[in-house]
């Protein structure tokens, strides 16, 4: 699995973990993401059980295990926290801050130690060290309860699902050509994301953020004028469609 | 060799699933067994139409419905250990997975912050123990449940050929208390065939 420091600034360091060449051939390839701070960590989607040793593995050398304070689920998909039960046997005291909706769900995936901090509809804003992270309604986009994370002082959006791609392994991390990406994302917003409401109004509120990068969990991150151009897209993008 | 090897042994990571099936065989054999009750109930009926001609044969009937009674409740709790016991061992199969992925981590010498997660190895290895060991209790007392019943399987196959030579007794009701002990015997059979798997499963874990 790599690692890459995508933005840093003297109160933290965002971190993407991804790319991972062991991965088997039949999952799909997924971006995880930390915010390192100075005594704190906050983990976000940190992926499937399959990938639980490698990714912790990479987490460790950055942060001591006892200083992930906080992990975040956008929703309850297996590639997103299907490693729920592992993380809570290796973080005990640490915060779990997902989507009210899910929380008897999650919980499936075991969950003795940590505690689950049910995110409300609306969102809700996460101290981690001083460092103050918005969680965002991307609600049916895809999952029925879905959060975004915005992080105003780097202007990072962790996106989830949205502005996802179906990439070849070993896929650049950043979008270097637009039009070139379209391809690659088209098929899995129009299949995934059932409303175009629902989408309308993500664009609305993401509109009115200063975003500099959008990471997904899935292919590349968007950076500067690609943050726009994918928002355009998805605006005018038809979505809910299905292939029959 | 996995972790899962080094705890179960290769024969026995799927402990489980060999407990899932004594518990298919308990309540099959609590089926039969009520299937053995009924049997005898109606023979208690013909019984008490028959009168004194068939004394003998209507004490065995009544010891057979107490001893289907007494099949079925204990059968019953013993299923309801071995799905205790198959619980246990599939969290244990879960443990020792993520025990698995702990280790690999603990020996990943890039993760320069890997001790860190060391108590958390610990804490897992602990519970692991002590899973293995209720497990054990539960298994040394299932296995005995199981030894009892198989007793008083036997003892009804036994009072059921002894029905068989009362019956003879009664020529008038003959050929009825025959058809009658034969379905006692082949059932009590049936039970027996399943608690015999039963054991053997249970000795394999």
């Amino acid at each position: 699995m790599e690692s890459h420091v995508i933005s840093k600034n003297n109160q933290s360091t965002w971190y993407m973990f991804g790319r991972d060449p062991n991965k088997s051939e039949d999952i799909i390839d997924t971006n995880q993401y930390m915010i390192r701070t100075r005594s704190s960590a906050f983990l976000m989607d940190p992926g499937g059980i399959e990938l639980f040793s490698t990714m912790l593995a990479m987490v460790l050398r950055y942060t001591p295990a006892d200083e992930i304070h906080h992990v975040f689920a956008s929703h309850q998909d297996p590639d997103v926290i299907s490693s729920l039960g592992l993380w809570d046997q290796a973080l005990p005291g640490a915060k779990l801050y997902a989507p009210w909706i899910w929380e008897s769900f999650l919980k499936h995936y075991s969950m003795e130690n940590m505690e689950y901090v049910a995110i409300p509809d609306a969102g809700m804003t996460v101290n981690v060290d001083g460092l103050p992270l918005e969680m965002i309604p991307a609600h049916y986009l895809h999952s029925s309860g879905n959060f975004n994370v915005y992080d105003p002082g780097h202007k990072i959006l962790m996106s989830g699902d949205l502005g996802s791609a179906l990439e070849d392994p070993g896929a650049a991390i950043f979008v270097d050509d637009f039009d070139e990406h379209i391809p690659k994302m088209r098929g899995f917003h129009q299949r995934w994301l059932p409303s175009n409401q629902a989408k309308m109004r993500w664009v609305e509120r993401v509109r009115a953020l200063d975003i500099e990068y959008l990471c997904p969990q899935h292919g590349r991150i968007f950076k500067g004028e690609n943050v726009k151009r994918f928002i355009d897209w998805l605006e005018q993008l038809p979505v809910g469609l299905t292939q029959d | 060799m996995n972790q899962s090897q080094k705890y179960y042994g290769k024969k026995k990571p799927e402990a489980f699933v060999e407990l899932a099936k004594v518990s298919r065989e308990l309540y099959l054999a609590t089926k039969t067994a009520k299937e053995v009750s009924l049997i005898a109930k109606n023979a208690r009926a013909l019984t008490v139409r028959a009168g004194d001609k068939v004394l003998g044969f209507k004490a065995i009937t009544n010891f057979i419905d107490d001893l289907a009674t007494a099949t079925i409740n204990l059968a019953t709790r013993i299923n309801f250990q071995a799905l205790e016991v198959a619980t246990l061992a599939a969290d244990l199969q879960r443990k020792l997975y993520g025990l698995e992925q702990f280790n690999k981590v603990l020996s990943d010498e890039k993760a320069i912050h890997r001790e860190s997660c060391k108590r958390a190895q610990q804490n897992l290895k602990k519970e692991v123990e002590r899973n293995q060991r209720e497990q054990q209790q539960k298994l040394n007392s299932l296995k005995s449940n199981l030894g009892d019943i198989q007793q008083e399987i036997r003892s009804a196959g036994i009072i059921a050929l002894n029905a068989k030579v009362e019956s003879a007794q009664s020529p008038e009701y003959q050929a009825s208390l025959d058809v009658i002990a034969d379905d006692i015997l082949h059932s009590t059979n049936k039970i027996k065939e399943r608690i015999d798997r039963s054991q053997s499963i249970i000795k394999s874990i």
